[in-house]
Order: C-alpha cells, then sequence, then structure tokens
C-alpha cells in the first residue's frame, strides 16, 4: 500500500544533457531523409543517370536493369532519373505553400492578437470559417478559376493553410503577450511593432517552425493529389503525383515501378515531414 | 538625512485622491478600487501594504496606465502634477519610459526568455536613439552597481543562465538605466530565496537614496515595509483604511484592521499563539455599503455597517474610520484560552 509513488527525479538533469541522452531514431531518420530529399532535389542534374524528358521508344516500358535502375516508363524515359527529378517540383510547391501561409499566418495571428478587441474578433470567425474549407476543394476551385500548372494550386492551398497556422500561433502569442516581460517592454517605450517582431515573435518561433514542418507534409500530398487528377504540374514535366498517375496504364499491365517508385517517395517524405514536425511541436511544448 | 525629501508646500511627485476603478468581468462592471487616495514626495518611499486582492497591484498598474480593455476610473492620478489618466499616447509613452520603472515580483517573468542580458538592458536606450557602444558601457556600469562583477559577460548570457537573485539585480539595474523619478516594486523578494532576499533589498534600497527617487513598494510584510519606506499605506478590499510614518506604526496604529494585521505577525523574541483576524478578506466588490472593514471588525457599531469612513487625519496619521479617536490605544488583540478575543477596555468583547 504505496499511496506515494517515488518518481526517481535524478538530480534534474539540464534540459540539454536529458536531449543528448536519448537518441531518438525516428528524429534522426526523419532529418536525414528531409535533408536527402532536398539534397537530391537540389542536386539532380548531378545525380541523374539520363536526362529525365529524353525519351527512347526502343526501350520503352522496361524492367529494372543495370542501365535503369527502376526500368523505363510508357514512352522510354528513365523512372529514376524521373523521380530524382520530380523531387524539385514535389518539393517546390509544398515549400511555396508554407512560406506563404507560415508568413501570412504569423503575421495576422500576431498583428491580432496585438491589436485585440475587434480587430482580434473578426478575424477569429473568418479563421473558423475558412477552417470549414477543404483545402483540395479550394484547390480544385482555383484551378478551375486560373487554369492547371503550379501558381494556381499553391496560392489556393496557401490561402488554404493560412488558417491552420494562424489559429496555432495566435494561442501561443496569446500567451506571450500577458506575460510581464512584454508588459516591461511597453514600460520600456518600445514601439507596438517592435515588440511584436523583436520579443513575441521569437518566442513562437519554435511553434511556427514546428507547425510549418508538419504543413510541408500535408500540402505535399495535397499538390500530389491534384497533380495525380491532372490539375496541377502537366506533362511531360516530372513531378511524383503526376508519376504516380503516368504509370497507371504500365500498372495494369504487371510493371508497377513508375507508380511504386513515386508513391513510395510521397509516402516516405510526407512521414518523415510529419514526424520532424511532431518531435519539434513536442520540444516547442516542452519549452513553453 | 532627509535631503532627498521635498520643501514643505510643494507639490508631491504622486498624488492619488478619491481614485475609483471598474473592470469589466463578463461585461458587468466590477469594482477593484473603492478610494484610494495617498502621496508620494520626491524621493520618498512609501509602502503599500495589504492581503492578496486587496487592490495594491491594481493601484499600481493605474499609476502605469496598465489597465485591462473597458476599465474605467474615477478620482485623480497626477505625477508631478500632470494627470497620468488623461494623457495623450505621446506622452503617456515618454512617462513611462522616462520618469516611472517598474520592477516586477518574478524576474524571470519579466525578462524576455531568448533575448541576452545585454540586449535587454539596452534595447530601451537604443531606442532613445543612443549609441550602441554607449548603452553597452552604461549597462555594464549599472550592472557593477548592483554589485555583479563580471558584467560583461553576464551582458552575453540568457536570463536561464542567470539565479533568481541576479535576474533581480539585473532588474533593477535596468530599472535605474532611464533615470526615472519613480520606481515601483512589486513585491521585488517574493519569488527569491531568503538569502537573496535582502540583498536584493539592500541594493534596491541603497541605489534607490542615492539616485534620490521615490518608491512605490508593494509588499504583504509589515516588517520589510518599515525597514525600507518613509510611510506606509494599509490597503484593504481596493480602499486604503490608514498612512502613517513607517517608524511608528507599530506603537501608532490607529485602525482596528491594521492593530490585527500588526498583531497576526510571528515574533522571534515573544512566542506565542498568533492572532487572526476573524472572517475571510473580503473583495472590493462585495464590500457594503458600509466600511469595508466592517463584518470582520470586532470594534464595528450600526454606523459602521451603513456609512462609509472617509480617509481622515487623526494624530499624524490618516485613517479611515469611524472610531479612530475613541478607540485610540485601547485596542488590543489578545489570543489565549479556547477562543481568541479582542478587547476594546469599554465595550464588550465580541
Amino acid at each position: 500500500m504505496t499511496a506515494v509513488t517515488s518518481t526517481p527525479v535524478t538530480a534534474a538533469p539540464s534540459s540539454r544533457l536529458r536531449r543528448w541522452r536519448k537518441v531518438d531514431p525516428v528524429l534522426i531518420l526523419s532529418v536525414l531523409w528531409c535533408a536527402l530529399t532536398v539534397l537530391v532535389a537540389v542536386a539532380a542534374p548531378l545525380l541523374a543517370p539520363y536526362d529525365p524528358s529524353q525519351t527512347d521508344i526502343l526501350a520503352a516500358a522496361q524492367g529494372p536493369s543495370a542501365q535503369h535502375w527502376f526500368g523505363t516508363d510508357a514512352v522510354g524515359r528513365d523512372i529514376f532519373s524521373r523521380v530524382l527529378y520530380g523531387a524539385r517540383l514535389s518539393l517546390l510547391g509544398p515549400a511555396l505553400v508554407v512560406v506563404i501561409a507560415t508568413t501570412a499566418g504569423t503575421t495576422l495571428a500576431i498583428a491580432a492578437v496585438w491589436f485585440g478587441g475587434w480587430f482580434d474578433r473578426v478575424l477569429t470567425r473568418v479563421l473558423d470559417i475558412a477552417f470549414a474549407f477543404p483545402p483540395l476543394l479550394l484547390a480544385v476551385l482555383s484551378v478551375v478559376l486560373f487554369g492547371p500548372g503550379l501558381t494556381a494550386p499553391v496560392v489556393a492551398l496557401a490561402v488554404a493553410y493560412t488558417p491552420y497556422i494562424a489559429r496555432v500561433v495566435r494561442s501561443a502569442a496569446l500567451r506571450e503577450r500577458h506575460l510581464p516581460y512584454i508588459e516591461s517592454c511597453t514600460l520600456a517605450g518600445l514601439s507596438g511593432p517592435r515588440i511584436c517582431v523583436r520579443h513575441i515573435l521569437p518566442n513562437v518561433l519554435p511553434l511556427v517552425r514546428a507547425q510549418a514542418v508538419t504543413s510541408l507534409g500535408s500540402s505535399l500530398l495535397d499538390l500530389g493529389a491534384i497533380s495525380f487528377v491532372g490539375l496541377g504540374i502537366q506533362p511531360p514535366n516530372a513531378e511524383w503525383g503526376l508519376m504516380v498517375s503516368d504509370g497507371r496504364t504500365a500498372l495494369l499491365n504487371g510493371s508497377p515501378q513508375e507508380s511504386l517508385a513515386a508513391g513510395f517517395m510521397i509516402i516516405i517524405t510526407v512521414v518523415a515531414f510529419n514526424m520532424l514536425g511532431e518531435r519539434l511541436a513536442e520540444r516547442a511544448e516542452v519549452r513553453a | 538625512m532627509n535631503s532627498w525629501l521635498n520643501p514643505p508646500g510643494a507639490d508631491p511627485l504622486v498624488r492619488v485622491s478619491h481614485l475609483r476603478l471598474d473592470i469589466p468581468v463578463r461585461g458587468e462592471p466590477r469594482r477593484v478600487l473603492h478610494d484610494v487616495s495617498f502621496e508620494v514626495g520626491a524621493g520618498e518611499a512609501l509602502g503599500l501594504v495589504g492581503e492578496s486582492g486587496s487592490g495594491k497591484s491594481m493601484t499600481t498598474r493605474v499609476l502605469m496606465r496598465l489597465l485591462p480593455h473597458g476599465a474605467a476610473t474615477d478620482g485623480d492620478v497626477l505625477f508631478d502634477g500632470t494627470s497620468v489618466t488623461g494623457m495623450d499616447r505621446r506622452a503617456l509613452r515618454r512617462y513611462r519610459s522616462s520618469e516611472v520603472a517598474m520592477i516586477y515580483q518574478d524576474p524571470r517573468a519579466a525578462i524576455n526568455p531568448v533575448s541576452t542580458v545585454g540586449a535587454f538592458l539596452t534595447e530601451a536606450l537604443r531606442e532613445a536613439k543612443v549609441s550602441r557602444k554607449e548603452a553597452e558601457e552604461r549597462a555594464v556600469a549599472l550592472l557593477r552597481e548592483v554589485g555583479i562583477t563580471d558584467a560583461p559577460r553576464r551582458m552575453r548570457q540568457y536570463p536561464h543562465q542567470l539565479s533568481g537573485g541576479l535576474l533581480q539585480r539585473v532588474m533593477i539595474a535596468s530599472a535605474m538605466l532611464t533615470k526615472p523619478r519613480l520606481l515601483i516594486a512589486d513585491e521585488p523578494t517574493t519569488a527569491l530565496d531568503v538569502t537573496t532576499q535582502e540583498e536584493v533589498m539592500a541594493i534596491l534600497d541603497e541605489q534607490r537614496r542615492e539616485r534620490g527617487l521615490a518608491l512605490v513598494f508593494i509588499t504583504h510584510d509589515l516588517d520589510l515595509a518599515a525597514a525600507v519606506t518613509d510611510r506606509i499605506a494599509v490597503m484593504y478590499a481596493g480602499t486604503v483604511l490608514e498612512t502613517a510614518a513607517s517608524a511608528n506604526l507599530h506603537e501608532t496604529a490607529l485602525h482596528p484592521y491594521t492593530v490585527g494585521l500588526l498583531a497576526s505577525r510571528p515574533s522571534t523574541v515573544d512566542v506565542k499563539r498568533l492572532w487572526a483576524i476573524p472572517g475571510r478578506p473580503v473583495s472590493a466588490f462585495e464590500a457594503g455599503p458600509g466600511c469595508v472593514f466592517a463584518d470582520r471588525c470586532p470594534f464595528a457599531q450600526d454606523r459602521c455597517g451603513t456609512e462609509r469612513p472617509a480617509l481622515r487625519t487623526v494624530d499624524d496619521h490618516q485613517v479611515a474610520c469611524h472610531r479612530a479617536e475613541e478607540l485610540r490605544g485601547r485596542i488590543t488583540y489578545e489570543t489565549g484560552g479556547d477562543a481568541d478575543r479582542a478587547h476594546d477596555e469599554q465595550t464588550e468583547p465580541v
């Protein structure tokens, strides 16, 4: 009968120590994979054995071989090279979405917290309404209006992701806003914009970062889906979502390499971003 | 050495008279301060003493005009003859940045955790167009003055690398940096270790005296207030009940609440059972039409429950009690037996 469960308090190790002691394989793998895909995207021309858009009808629809590691597609393009090159457009879209959404969401959220009152109330309502729109639906609508390609879906998704960022940042900024150090900034005569940028922003940044990385994953999936249904990146460009779609005929003919390779890249990359985002969020929570 | 004190007849630095404050709670205005009046002369130290929720902190927030949305004040808050509540944005910003400084209870919460001590100290100066070099020199010099030896190294450190006592010294240095005339200290030692409390208080007191700063010192420690302030204002339920010179408050307290507070402190010399003021502290908005202390006061009469006593001068004190003259020197609180009893030699114990 022990009412008191003794928690082993080993002289409270410093947070840095604790962080290093526990090696987190998931985190390491996620970071490595994310770094690798970015590297591949940047260095694709150096790494790819073939020109991704060079067709070779004589070598069409081949299985994996020493010349073509992942085989070739229906018009004889090297699938491995296309997967590597595909990293470029597949990552560029999400990066743009996240940069726009994060900047807009963070700015709006901190402004709302700073000004408070009706501005905050109106913004919160608008964000609530924006939540009701599924990002994909908004992207499809945008494509219908502005035509397929990279721009229309990216802009639409950026708009759709802004509320997610803004909501998280707003609650964190609200907490900071009422801490005494912000008040002492006011008393020191610092201007509103300066307090927001130099004091509130750095303190909510860990959370912004976590949210941004998670959004990279989900927007990669969304953009892939848009390309898959033919509303995003257009052939003959290489993009993973588009490649999954391109490989469908071959898939039915018994050579699933193209769809599989591109699909695999999407899945692993999304999972890596999600895991990384989750870990960053945990750290941001611990800090707060 | 009273040279920093005001010459007689001059306007005090701070004059708060009949301050009333309502703050909206779920849309309804709620009374937070009933009637707060006090003065602080240039270079004078005033202690604001009272229980939690008595309105001490709120009073200083009015002084800084740091009030929540929808707060309504009534009465005068004058700084050097200018109404604080009537200042426009520019005047307010100037007043806050160069006339007053505030020291908070928890220094760790009052410094941005992600900026260095140096950045924290120099920011306000830099904003006032002081060169980086000069700002840093001034900051380092002040850190040395508050007893921080390796100042240049400390400037590069982050708040989490400093102890609470050191951080509070940094706060004191930062308060001195803009050369204010009024310092507000809101329980500056409550969050600190007992051993560092004394050091920090000594430094605060020394710095204040050297610079001739006026001080409003919030605490619930009567002894501490008596040691570092010239006068003490006792607050209860959003009202100042008594103001008197710190030196002889112990002997000459007039208000039954003040006497009760004094009687409920432990002493290391005269060890006995502590007196406790009966009942629980009421909030300002719960107080009836009469004296805010009436329902806990052993000496309350009918009149006390219906008519609110105003602050008036009795002897050298200012006291808000109908029976102040009558009870002068007669209030004793006794502990013993099964029940604690209050005695007024002419009135029956209640």
